[in-house]
């Protein structure tokens, strides 16, 4: 028997929104969550702005000594598992065998604050200063750790690090793990808390984060002007379960997933292959797989993350996996233009995107973006929402490493 | 002398490790308030920057009374 996976849960903290809902909400508004940084003084930084979460109290939200022994990465993951399990009602007494229940929740760089203030304390005081909690805080395996621990998950684990591409990987790899029988339902996402000195100091150096102080303009994903992302942060978990394990539980379906491609450039470290043969091909496995058919409505949650290369590279990828007319039929957009680049926990926001257009029939907009650029000439949705009333969806994803990720969903109809 | 450093151990234990609810005594096993051997080198290092002094490095306290007891020998020396 055929296996179909669905999602049936969502949580989501991000620059937009502290909950799934508020966020989705925020993003079909066009709201922008990108500011001047206050997590640090950013003086001698030629990168001053951030698309941060805000009004954050992990001690309020979890618990004293659960907010102190946890890097930030991981209290983001923990919150966002907690709304996934309660949305989903996993969180009830007897809803899944615990056996059956997995965790995929990667992080682009993990504990990298954590391990920036350690490092601080071992260079002033020797290696005595150094926290014991060090190592747990800053692996970025933790966040799946700690969530496993937390909702009692016993099946399989696995916390996917390919940078940007995480959180897309993820998710593909936990379709697959239901698909093919490996469990029942997953926790799949990622989370990512690096608005500190030391990541955006080298994020900045290695020329990938825009420099433009002004907040309204920074990140304008398939503008012409484009020159750079923004770092954002936050973390977004799924929860993907088997269709026949969430009927029989009378479980809300938001999308099905039902699609994963995964490549490699094999090209460079940080900049994509402008031949976009990477992309292309993730975006073939996971259309191919899903059987996506873009005359009945495709929209793509684009990696979009407003550099110059990528927004070039993702266009021509689009064109090449999709055709010419396909591509044009598309409706894209890019949600970086308002949540910043959240780096591993980007492509589960992104894929959250893709469910909820499909299950509200509405696309979110790429904000900022008013001067076309001719080598990005598809239809990405600039300024404001638009209805959108097709059958499928796909998120793309683009990490340093030359990692591809694709996932792709389909509307699910009741009674299906 | 020996109260005072009991407080003063207390409120680095409650306030390091999240336990502002817990009631600590001097028979209080730390393992039996959720504080494993990382959280005890933790609570170490805290002291050892209160009362600046060097514990044991091995040293492994398995009551709030023989954590007292280390920080005051070391005190008292």
């Amino acid at each position: 028997m055929d296996r179909r996976v669905v999602i049936t849960g969502m949580g989501a903290i991000t620059p937009v929104g502290n909950t799934a809902p508020q966020s989705w909400d925020a993003l079909v508004k066009g709201e922008s969550g990108i500011g001047p940084i206050t997590a640090f003084d950013t003086t001698g930084f030629r990168v001053s702005v951030a698309a941060e979460v805000k009004g954050f109290d992990a001690a309020a939200a979890l618990g004293k000594s659960v907010a102190l022994h946890n890097d930030r990465n991981v209290q983001f993951a923990l919150v966002a598992s907690d709304e996934a399990m309660a949305s989903a009602g996993l969180d009830a007494e007897g809803a899944i065998d615990p056996e059956r229940l997995g965790v995929y929740v990667g992080s682009g760089v993990g504990g990298i604050g954590t391990t920036e203030a350690q490092v601080k304390r071992l260079m002033d005081g020797g290696a005595r200063k150094v926290s014991p909690y060090l190592v747990p805080m800053l692996i970025a395996n933790m966040a799946t750790g700690q969530v496993s621990i937390r909702h009692n998950a016993k099946g399989p684990t696995l916390p996917v690090v390919t940078a940007c591409a995480t959180s897309t990987n993820a998710i593909g790899e936990a379709f697959r793990a239901i698909r093919y029988g490996y469990a029942d339902a997953i926790l799949a996402g990622g989370t990512e808390a690096a608005i500190v000195p030391v990541s955006v100091a080298g994020f900045t150096n290695c020329r990938a984060l825009t420099t433009n102080p002004d907040p309204a303009t920074a990140c304008r994903p398939f503008d012409a002007n484009r020159n750079g992302f923004v770092m954002g942060e936050g973390a977004c978990i799924l929860v993907l379960e088997e269709l026949e394990h969430a009927k029989a539980r009378g479980a809300n379906i938001v999308a099905e997933v039902c699609g994963y491609g995964n490549t490699a450039d094999a090209y460079h470290i940080t900049s994509p292959d402008p031949s976009a043969d990477g992309i292309t091909r993730a975006i073939r496995q996971a259309v191919d797989e899903a059987g996506v058919d873009v005359e009945e409505g495709l929209y793509v949650n684009a990696h979009g993350t407003s550099t110059k290369l990528n927004d070039k590279t993702e266009t021509l990828g689009l064109k090449q996996a999709l055709g010419e007319k396909g591509a044009r039929a598309a409706q894209i957009s890019s949600t970086k233009s308002m949540t910043g680049h959240m780096l591993g926990a980007t492509g589960a926001v992104e894929a959250m995107a893709c469910a909820c257009a499909l299950r509200d029939s509405v696309i979110p907009p790429t904000i900022g973006l008013t001067t076309p650029d001719p080598d990005c000439d598809l239809d990405y949705t600039p300024g404001k929402a638009a209805k959108f009333d097709g059958k499928w969806a796909i998120s793309t994803s683009l990490g340093f490493g030359g990692h591809n990720a694709v996932v792709a969903l389909r509307r699910y109809e009741e009674g299906e | 002398m020996a109260e005072s450093t009991f407080d003063r151990v207390v409120a680095i234990l409650k306030d390091q490790e999240g336990l502002d609810d817990v009631e600590l005594t001097r028979d209080t096993n730390l393992a039996s308030v959720g504080l494993d051997s990382m959280a005890t080198v933790e609570a170490v290092m805290a002291c050892e920057d209160e009362f600046g002094i060097e514990i044991d490095p091995e040293a492994n306290p398995q009551t709030v009374g023989e954590f007292v007891d280390i920080v005051d020998g070391l005190l008292n020396k």
